[in-house]
Parts: C-alpha cells; sequence; structure tokens
C-alpha cells in the first residue's frame, strides 16, 4: 500500500501556508500566550471543556485565541485547544499517572509526549481494519510500530472535529 | 486498497509514523512550546 498512497514528508507538510499561520499566532501578546499555557495545563490536569469565565482574566485573550485556531469556542467553553480535545475522539492519551485524555487527531495525540516533556501512551484504532491498539510515544519519538501510517487531513473548516488518523 | 484508504477520509495524505511525528514534535514540542513560553 505504501507504493500506491501518495506518501508526504514532515517537511512537504510543514508547507507556506503551515508557516505562515505560524507566523500570525506568534504575533498573539504575553496575555494571550499565558492564557493558551493556563488553558492547556487545564486541559491536562483537569480535563476539557473548560467555561471561559473560569479563566479569570485570561479570559479576555480567548477571543484573540479563536481567532488564531489554537483553541475552539462553543457556548460559551472552550471545546479544544489543541492538542487536547474536550469531547470524546477516536485518540486516548494515557499520561503518566493513569489520567486519561483525548487528543483532537492523529497529530495532535503524537504530539503530547514532545509538548509535555514526558512519555504518553496513545490508544486508538486502525482506520484500516478497526482493530484497536496502543501506541508508546516519548518525547524523542513513537516506540514501536513501525509500519503504523499516519493520514494527515485537512483541517480546512473542520474545526472541532478529528480528522486524521492511523 | 490504497484507493478506499485515500477516498475514505478528509482531503490530505498519508505519512509515516517517524514523518507524522516529525510534524507533530514540530508543531507541539517546538512551535507551541515556545508560544506559551514553556
Amino acid at each position: 500500500m505504501k507504493d500506491r498512497v501518495p506518501l508526504r514528508s514532515a517537511a512537504d507538510l510543514m508547507d507556506a501556508t503551515f508557516h505562515a499561520k505560524w507566523m500570525d499566532r506568534e504575533s498573539i501578546g504575553p496575555a494571550a500566550r499565558a492564557a493558551l499555557r493556563d488553558i492547556l495545563t487545564r486541559f491536562a490536569t483537569d480535563g476539557g471543556p473548560i467555561e471561559i469565565a473560569a479563566l479569570g482574566a485570561g479570559a479576555a485573550s480567548v477571543p484573540e485565541l479563536d481567532a488564531r485556531d489554537l483553541v475552539y469556542v462553543d457556548a460559551g467553553r472552550i471545546v479544544l485547544a489543541y492538542p487536547w480535545a474536550g469531547t470524546p475522539t477516536d485518540f486516548v492519551v494515557v499520561l503518566p499517572g493513569g489520567r486519561e485524555r483525548w487528543a483532537c487527531c492523529a497529530i495532535d495525540a503524537l504530539g503530547i509526549a514532545a509538548l509535555r516533556q514526558e512519555p504518553v501512551t496513545v490508544r486508538t484504532r486502525c482506520h484500516h481494519c478497526g482493530e484497536r491498539f496502543e501506541l508508546d510515544v516519548r518525547p524523542d519519538g513513537p516506540v514501536g510500530l513501525p509500519g503504523v501510517m499516519a493520514w494527515v487531513g485537512e483541517r480546512g473548516d473542520l474545526r472541532g472535529k478529528a480528522c486524521t488518523s492511523l | 486498497v490504497a484507493e478506499w484508504w485515500v477516498g475514505s477520509r478528509a482531503a490530505g495524505a498519508a505519512a509515516t509514523l517517524p514523518e507524522a511525528f516529525r510534524l507533530a514534535a514540530a508543531v507541539f514540542g517546538d512551535r507551541l512550546r515556545r508560544l506559551i513560553g514553556a
């Protein structure tokens, strides 16, 4: 199948659009950065969704974070903050100590170990056969399962939905 | 199988696990960590 499915490298996927999007995100100020740090910590610690009103002063930065696609807001709650999802997805990430959290998609699940600089276990299912499997991921990369392939979907207007798979 | 593998998903592309992790590490281990001052 590898010979017939179009393969992209990480370098291919980090194209001009990717870099432009991140340059825009990097224009946010200190208050928004601090708010995002707090939101990401809350997702990891307590899970989501997060009531915006519970963020205190950080609540004022949420529209800016939402506009730059760093979080997704619905009905006064932050329902996802990449890589975390506040509602069930096919990607369960088990943190050290056993806490289970949902990741938005396959790439997000793979990136959590690098974000937190600690090992995690990703529980998901094969898009092809439906079989459930686990993948251990360390901050420097996945352990084992070298034959697993990832599908990197275009998020586009699909915000709020998981759109990649393993 | 390849046709189904592509056609049953949102538009996008396949990546090997190491390449998918490289992308994930660049996004979350590098860009996002710098953004939040981790």
